[in-house]
């Protein structure tokens, strides 16, 4: 029998973001698989160079909508270093806590979605509806549901009030009891296992060289974390284990992510408790001096890099920006092989990618070693060509 | 191949056969008046009541399933959205009818409308409000059997007249369901026709033993054919004779029957053919407008006829709980007294909807299976439990003299402990 190409995205009601996957099938069994990226090009580390960088924190904090605060934590923690100010512990501690409760609300969400891949919509919307809590939360400290908008150059810019501090512990209570429910529920119930045990299996020295990064990585049992490896804010201050699991498989995910979250519950509470009683911010000068600096943190998806050349003026010469998403992708490719056409959903959903954040419009011809980028004219131009030949 | 075609011409040459009968007593007027049979068809037993039940039951299922997964659910349109399933219906038949090119319009345009009518044929085969449906003959069963096979026939050939990539894969994951849960399916089925069967060769002391409890089989039963055990009408009345569904007999064979029902509907363990997140609508990709409206309407009246069957098999179809006074007296009550005919169809309703409840639970609780997976489990577990219950029955029937059912409760229970 003849293999079937069978194309996914860039519209696909599985996949609400803009990624094509063309998956080679005999039958059920997924024999090859492409992807391209790309659909959804933005510009924006161009645009940030052409912005000052109290208007690019703006800027980054729409990269992408689940981790925000990831991206402007990144960032700003990056231009703290080349202004070479040490930014005041209180505020530390309160950028490390909004970090956290976004990594709780994007590991909750992820599970909801990880259920509705592989058909189990109750899972959805259980989980969703206690996501609210932490959304609360969110909105209770900076105001903001997805956009918090707290980070700032020299620290952060809301206070966490005494009053909302017992509204934090209780909420933590709520997450960390489902949590542990959810839990019970992903290791018992024998549909979620049948779906996802063997399924995606990513070995830990393929995941090493396909260099992919977070949770993804972690579920192969490589111990690797930004935040204890390179601690930043407050993480060197924090007790926390990083979670590992040896599975290599999407159920590894699954737990890692959901003992990530019984973490970061911890983490809370215990930040909660230890707040300094220093500044919230510094008032730094806007000019930056020349230098470069690569910051990096452990955003909810995985390591997200950030590269910064500053040239002396108050913007950027050059932002560069490696997102998890990014990294992951040549593992999907991997994992998608050999596998069967209904994993494929949970396969790529176990990354959890985010589009948003990934799109690249860089050509590369893997043959003649050769790379190169197109201005949007020409891109136009070869679409139309491309197209034409394809006779679509 | 050819013993089969064989075979299911000769079933539809029966079916023929039997409808020639019907249409002759019609016109003989030993059933009534032509009048009162159309009426039947069209409005009571028949299409407008399995309509409107239907398209109240795909509401309720789906109320209960938003409930369970804290949503709200249909809510806006009538009393708590009581109308949206009709709604969408009406919405659908308004559409654009969209025939992409490469799809072989025709025949597309057809199953619909054919799937449509093998699932109002099946429900008139239904006891709602008697034993008998609007159409019952010896054998009906298998016939039934047949048609079901058939409506799973006619989504196969939508996918592959769709011409479609996803389609395709839908088509063939179809297929591949039909393989796992058709014959877990026939042998739940049986299982009742198996009781049945007993009680129609019954032994003396059996007899006797009924004779003791004041229940006698009426005599209109006695005769037994090979054919008028597979009867629905001879199932639900030998269920109302004993005064006891035969769930309690076969809950085995209930469960078996449930989740094949659950894979033949395509509900959410089993609703692999159509897996949205995997491939787009699976064999549906293309129906869109009218022919999806009448799809939904289709399936939905799929839905009742699983949930009446199962109603007429095991629970005891339109009779209500207890040893019935003999069942003869009972239909003549029924027919002298207007309101029994309401209390069958009260009946019938509250274990349709008691079944819909069930399944709307189950698919609440489970994760998509993979179709490997699912043809994988039905051959390891689904048909040797069936044929376990099987085995279990005709052994305690065996050992009548000493009161099968002693034996059969012991065996059953042994198996359950095991």
């Amino acid at each position: 029998m003849s293999t079937v190409k069978i194309p996914i995205g860039p519209q696909h009601p599985a996949l609400k973001e803009p990624v094509n996957f063309t998956i080679e099938v005999d039958g059920e069994q997924v024999v090859d698989a492409k992807i391209r990226i790309g659909y959804n090009h933005r510009g924006m580390e161009k645009s940030a160079e052409l912005r000052t960088y109290v208007r690019d924190i703006y800027f980054f904090e729409r990269v992408c909508g689940i981790c925000s605060h990831a991206h402007t934590t990144t960032f700003t923690q990056g231009v703290e270093e080349l202004l070479d100010e040490d930014v005041p512990r209180r505020g530390l501690y309160i950028r490390t806590i909004v970090c956290e409760l976004e990594r709780i609300h994007s590991h909750y969400l992820w599970l909801g979605v990880a259920g509705h891949e592989i058909g189990f919509d109750t899972l959805l919307h259980y989980t969703w509806r206690d996501r609210e809590v932490v959304m609360d939360l969110l909105e209770a400290i900076s105001g903001n549901r997805v956009n918090y908008a707290m980070n700032t150059i020299g620290g952060v810019r809301r206070d966490i009030s005494k009053d909302t501090i017992p509204t934090i512990k209780k909420g933590m209570d709520i997450l960390r009891k489902r949590m542990q429910y959810y839990l019970k529920v992903c290791v018992n119930e024998p549909t979620i296992l049948k779906r996802a045990q063997g399924v995606g299996v990513l070995p830990p020295e393929v995941a090493r060289k396909l260099g992919a990064v977070g949770p993804t990585l972690r579920a192969s049992g490589i111990n690797m974390d930004c935040r204890k490896d390179d601690p930043n804010a407050a993480y060197g201050e924090v007790p926390f284990d990083v979670i590992t699991w040896d599975s290599r498989d999407v159920f590894g995910r699954v737990a890692v992510r959901i003992l990530e979250t019984l973490q970061s519950c911890n983490m809370i509470d215990w930040m909660v408790d230890h707040l300094p009683k220093d500044e919230i911010r510094l008032k730094l000068k806007r000019r930056v001096p020349e230098g470069e600096v690569l910051s990096r943190y452990e955003a909810p998806r995985g390591e997200l890099i950030y590269y910064i050349k500053a040239n002396g003026s108050d913007k950027p010469e050059r932002v560069k920006v490696r997102t998890p998403s990014l990294a992951n992708w040549p593992s999907v490719e991997y994992m998608l092989k050999g596998g069967y056409i209904a994993d494929v959903p949970i396969v790529i959903a176990a990354i959890d990618p985010c589009l948003s954040c990934t799109d690249r419009v860089t050509f590369v011809d893997a043959e003649k070693e050769k790379t190169w980028t197109m201005d949007l004219e020409s891109l136009r131009r070869y679409g139309i060509e491309f197209y034409e030949k394809k006779r679509w | 191949m050819a013993f089969n075609l064989l075979w299911y011409l000769s079933l539809y040459l029966y079916l023929q056969y039997g409808y020639t009968t019907i249409i002759f007593q019609y016109l003989l007027g030993q059933q009534g008046s032509i009048l009162k049979d159309l009426f039947k068809i069209i409005v009571f037993p028949g299409i407008l009541f399995v309509g409107v039940v239907s398209l109240f039951a795909e509401w309720y299922d789906r109320k209960i399933y938003a409930r369970l997964q804290n949503r709200v659910g249909p809510f806006h349109t009538g009393y708590h959205g009581i109308l949206q399933p009709l709604a969408d219906l009406i919405k659908l038949l308004a559409k654009e009818d969209v025939v992409q090119s490469g799809a072989e319009a025709r025949s597309l345009a057809a199953t619909p409308i054919f799937a449509l009518t093998l699932s109002l044929v099946m429900l008139m085969f239904i006891p709602v409000y008697k034993s008998t449906g609007i159409i019952s003959f010896e054998g009906d069963l298998i016939v039934l059997l047949f048609l079901s096979t058939i409506f799973a026939l006619t989504v196969i050939l939508t996918g592959w007249f769709s011409t479609n990539r996803f389609s395709e894969v839908g088509t063939a994951r179809a297929g591949m369901q039909l393989i796992a849960y058709e014959i877990p399916f026939v042998l739940s089925v049986i299982t009742p026709a198996i009781i049945v069967g007993y009680y129609y060769s019954a032994p003396i002391q059996v007899n006797n033993y009924l004779l003791a409890l004041g229940v006698s089989l009426p005599s209109t039963l006695v005769p037994p054919t090979a054919l008028s055990v597979l009867t629905v009408a001879n199932i639900t009345q030998i269920q109302a004779t004993i005064g006891m569904p035969f769930i309690v007999f076969a809950p085995i064979s209930f469960a078996v029957f449930v989740i094949s029902l659950m894979a033949e509907l395509e509900k959410v363990p089993f609703d692999i053919p159509e897996a949205h997140t995997e491939i787009v609508a699976g064999w549906q990709t293309e129906i869109s407008g009218r022919k999806l409206g009448i799809f939904r309407l289709a399936s939905d009246l799929e839905y009742l006829w699983g949930a009446g069957l199962a109603a007429a098999l095991f629970l005891g179809g339109p009779w209500g709980p207890g040893s019935q006074i003999g069942l003869s007296e009972l239909e003549r009550l029924m027919g002298a007294f207007p309101w029994g005919y309401v209390i069958g169809t009260g009946w019938f309703l509250v274990k349709v909807f008691a079944i819909i409840f069930l399944i709307a639970n189950l698919r609440t609780l489970f994760a998509r299976f993979r179709i490997d997976q699912v043809v994988r489990g039905s051959w390891k577990y689904l048909i040797p439990l069936a044929f376990l219950n099987i085995i279990i029955l005709e052994v305690a029937f065996y050992f009548d003299l000493f009161g099968w059912q002693a034996t059969y409760y012991l065996l059953l229970w042994i198996t359950i402990l095991i």
